[in-house]
């Protein structure tokens, strides 16, 4: 993107900003937003969101229109990657901590895009950092999940609170956050069941699970190499069973990071990590600033 | 069951109002019932199609060379009549899509004289070990010996997941998770079945991505050792604009002959997949539309490029254009959505439906619908409709027009002279309530987009 969008730039050779010469630019910066993996609704909305700063903004004797350009677009773009919550993982455990209530954390999306991993991933992490933490095995439909999920356990060295294929996901989840209260366990993970975001009934098992444990943090597990259904999985999760923070994966397998933009376009909520290889310390902090220097020349 | 005669219903109407499908189905509506195909009108319907092919996750590249080479094609050629350059047109939307997709359904391979085998390979988290199991369903309901080997020692759980997919069809599962050579496993586990007469063995391996080249020259190491009759690329349906170079990694790598596309039981198009075809050269061979193992469909080519534009079967839509013109004026279809729907009205739309011939064309013209139905679904609706015509032909012209009430005397009349029971002629009376309620609801709504129940909203606006 970066190529391509300053190679764009260069050639522009406005002089002055109006609606016309906006027009013009706005067309290939959409098409470059595109091809960078963002969706196309998003692509519309961003800019939409520059051409209204381009005709609002003040003429400086010093700005030239293309750092106009360049700015309104940078600000643009980290506008929507840092929407107004924020979350602090360690200090919301600390908190939960001093309350001696276990913090919840349930994880949900289509399936295959890497929740389970995901799981095994922020136990190590979080044991890493002194928290103790228990899974809860509630994907009780795919074959194999709950194996998957013992045995990311027993090499993270964390519990692993599991029924049989078949039980009520909710009730597994719900017998993981009262072990949890008994025994002083700082965090748990709930891992749930794949499901495509417009399978009704099973988003009605969700929505149980969600009201019989009503989890602190309701985390969206998205795939970085997903195109345009990212943003009706992210709206569809977020409607149906809220939103609260998003993990991305899969950023290590040469995608630009557009999805990240799509994904907290679509759910306004941060992203809480990135998963960037099949390591369980493969799990990175999301820095808006970090996509935006990926995409975005410094100066034309 | 009632559900879905209603939904009949409900289609047509919704499409003699014009109001159904993309802003591509509007822009095709708009450019078969519009004035001359000029190139301002060949213009939009461009720019029109490449939107929705961008929006299906169709390379940005591709996309973009498809639609320029139809508006290419649209103009240069010389036709007699304004009818035939539009008639020319869709085809040749239809023609470029499926040069890229493949023609026909490819069959999968079988060896007559030794055994086949068979490796699926693609990025985690693609369905690669669902869709082997699927596979080994497919090839065994043709009576075929087949049996499953897992080289995938690394994501735990794997060997457990097949091992409890295909104990469900009976099918054996070799694999040794904890040990390190993978291609020791997969040789091993050929040769077990290989000794036992399998003449079918599918290899499922561990998912990897473009980035992980030790897990790529693994793939290469397994594709040069095992020798495999045919390799098949298991495709996210999901997935976006990485897919030409995702494909183009594996198929770099290791000989892909075909490709089987999954979830698009989701909000996916599957454009991603038409770019992986692109990239590897490759037909698409399945797709993977549900989580159950029998969820496997040949592919459709046609009907997959209706799924890119939203345009469901686009070549049924140009046949039925003409078809569609014997159906009732639009005040007629506005009259019954103000919810005086007649007995015989819905008997007339009956009638469209028997012209028309096969109702799963008609269904599979309606986006996102056609791949929800199964074919068990659709013949009941259809012996329901016949046994609805025979009911109604027992009724006499006020009852027909809803201008008398139909008692009980009427209904055991109607009953007697059907031959059908008293519980099949309130069926029907139920039906025609229910279809008149939704017309009533349908009017409601349709400032906000129309929404039929089970269907997301805004589906139909």
């Amino acid at each position: 993107m970066k190529k391509s969008l300053s190679s764009l730039l260069k050639k522009i050779t406005i002089a002055e900003l109006n609606q016309k010469t906006i027009k013009k630019v706005i067309h290939p910066l959409k098409d470059i937003l595109i091809q960078n993996e963002v969706a196309v609704v998003t692509a519309d909305k961003i800019c939409e969101s520059v051409s209204d700063k381009l005709l609002n903004v003040e003429y400086k004797r010093m700005s030239s229109p293309k750092s106009l350009i360049l700015e309104a677009l940078r600000s643009s773009l980290l506008e929507i990657l840092q929407p107004e919550e924020t979350i602090d993982l360690l200090s919301l455990v600390e908190e939960y901590k001093k309350k001696k209530q276990p913090l919840v954390i349930a994880f949900f999306g289509i399936n295959g895009v890497g929740k389970t991993l995901s799981i095994a991933k922020l136990g190590y992490y979080l044991k890493k950092n002194d928290i103790s933490s228990v899974f809860a095995a509630s994907d009780t439909f795919r074959a194999g999940s709950i194996q998957q999920l013992e045995q990311h356990a027993k090499k993270v060295g964390v519990k692993i609170i599991s029924q049989t294929y078949g039980s009520d996901a909710a009730a597994v989840a719900f017998d993981a956050v009262s072990h949890a209260s008994a025994k002083g366990i700082d965090v748990v993970l709930i891992d749930t069941a794949g499901r495509m975001e417009t399978n009704k009934n099973l988003m009605a098992e969700l929505q149980k699970l969600d009201r019989v444990v009503e989890p602190d943090l309701k985390i969206f597990v998205g795939d970085a190499l997903t195109g345009n259904s990212l943003v009706s999985q992210a709206e569809l999760f977020n409607s149906k069973i809220g939103i609260d923070a998003s993990i991305i994966n899969k950023m290590d397998a040469d995608v630009k990071g557009g999805a990240t933009i799509s994904v907290v376009h679509a759910t306004r909520k941060p992203i809480l990590f990135i998963g960037v290889g099949q390591k369980y310390n493969d799990l990175k902090p999301f820095i808006p600033e970090q996509i935006i220097k990926n995409v975005l020349p410094d100066k034309i | 069951m009632k559900t879905f005669f209603s939904s009949y219903i409900l289609i047509i109407m919704i499409k003699m109002l014009g109001t159904l499908g993309s802003k591509l189905h509007k822009a095709i509506s708009n450019f078969i019932s519009g004035g001359v195909a000029d190139k301002e009108a060949i213009k939009q319907l461009k720019n029109e199609m490449l939107r929705a092919l961008l929006e299906s996750d169709v390379d940005f590249e591709i996309a973009n060379k498809v639609v320029s080479e139809v508006e290419k094609k649209s103009l240069e050629k010389e036709l007699p009549d304004g009818l035939s350059r539009k008639k020319s047109v869709i085809s040749i939307i239809h023609d470029e899509l499926v040069a890229i997709l493949g023609k026909k359904h490819y069959p999968i391979t079988i060896n007559h004289d030794k055994p086949t085998i068979i490796m699926l390979i693609g990025i985690q988290g693609s369905g690669k070990t669902t869709t082997t199991a699927k596979i080994a369903k497919y090839i065994k309901k043709r009576g075929k010996k087949v049996a499953v080997v897992t080289a995938d020692n690394w994501r735990p759980g794997a060997y457990e997941q097949l091992q409890q997919l295909c104990s469900q069809i009976d099918v054996p599962v070799y694999g040794d998770p904890e040990n390190k050579r993978t291609v020791k496993i997969a040789q091993t586990g050929i040769k077990k079945f290989l000794n036992e007469k399998y003449n079918y063995i599918i290899l499922d391996t561990a998912g990897r991505h473009k980035e992980e080249k030790d897990l790529l020259n693994e793939m290469n190491d397994l594709y040069s050792k095992i020798k495999p009759d045919e390799v098949i690329l298991v495709i996210d349906g999901n997935l976006g604009q990485t897919a030409y170079k995702q494909a183009k990694a594996f198929a770099e790598k290791t000989p892909v002959g075909s490709i089987i596309v999954t979830k698009l039981d989701g909000s996916a198009k599957g454009g991603g997949a038409l770019s992986a075809a692109a990239a590897a050269k490759v037909p698409i061979k399945f797709i993977g539309n549900g989580e159950t193992i029998d969820d496997l469909e040949e592919f459709n080519p046609t009907s997959f490029v209706g799924r890119l534009l939203g345009l469901g079967d686009i070549e049924g839509l140009l046949k039925e254009v003409k078809e569609l013109e014997g159906l009732p004026s639009k005040e007629q279809a506005l009259d019954m959505l103000s919810g005086k729907i007649t007995f015989r009205q819905m008997m007339e739309l009956l009638g469209q439906f028997s012209k028309m011939g096969s109702m799963k064309r008609m269904l599979s013209m309606i986006p996102g619908l056609g791949m929800t139905l199964t074919d068990d679904m659709l013949d009941i609706s259809k012996e329901n409709m016949k046994k609805f015509e025979v009911i109604m032909n027992s009724m006499t012209d006020k009852e027909l027009d809803n201008k008398v009430k139909l008692n009980q005397s009427r209904i055991n009349r109607i009953a007697r002279g059907s031959g059908r029971s008293h519980a099949e002629v309130k069926e029907l009376i139920n039906q025609h309530k229910m279809v008149s309620q939704m017309m009533k609801k349908m009017k409601k709504s349709r400032r906000g987009g129309l929404q039929i129940p089970g269907f997301p909203p805004g589906m139909f606006g």
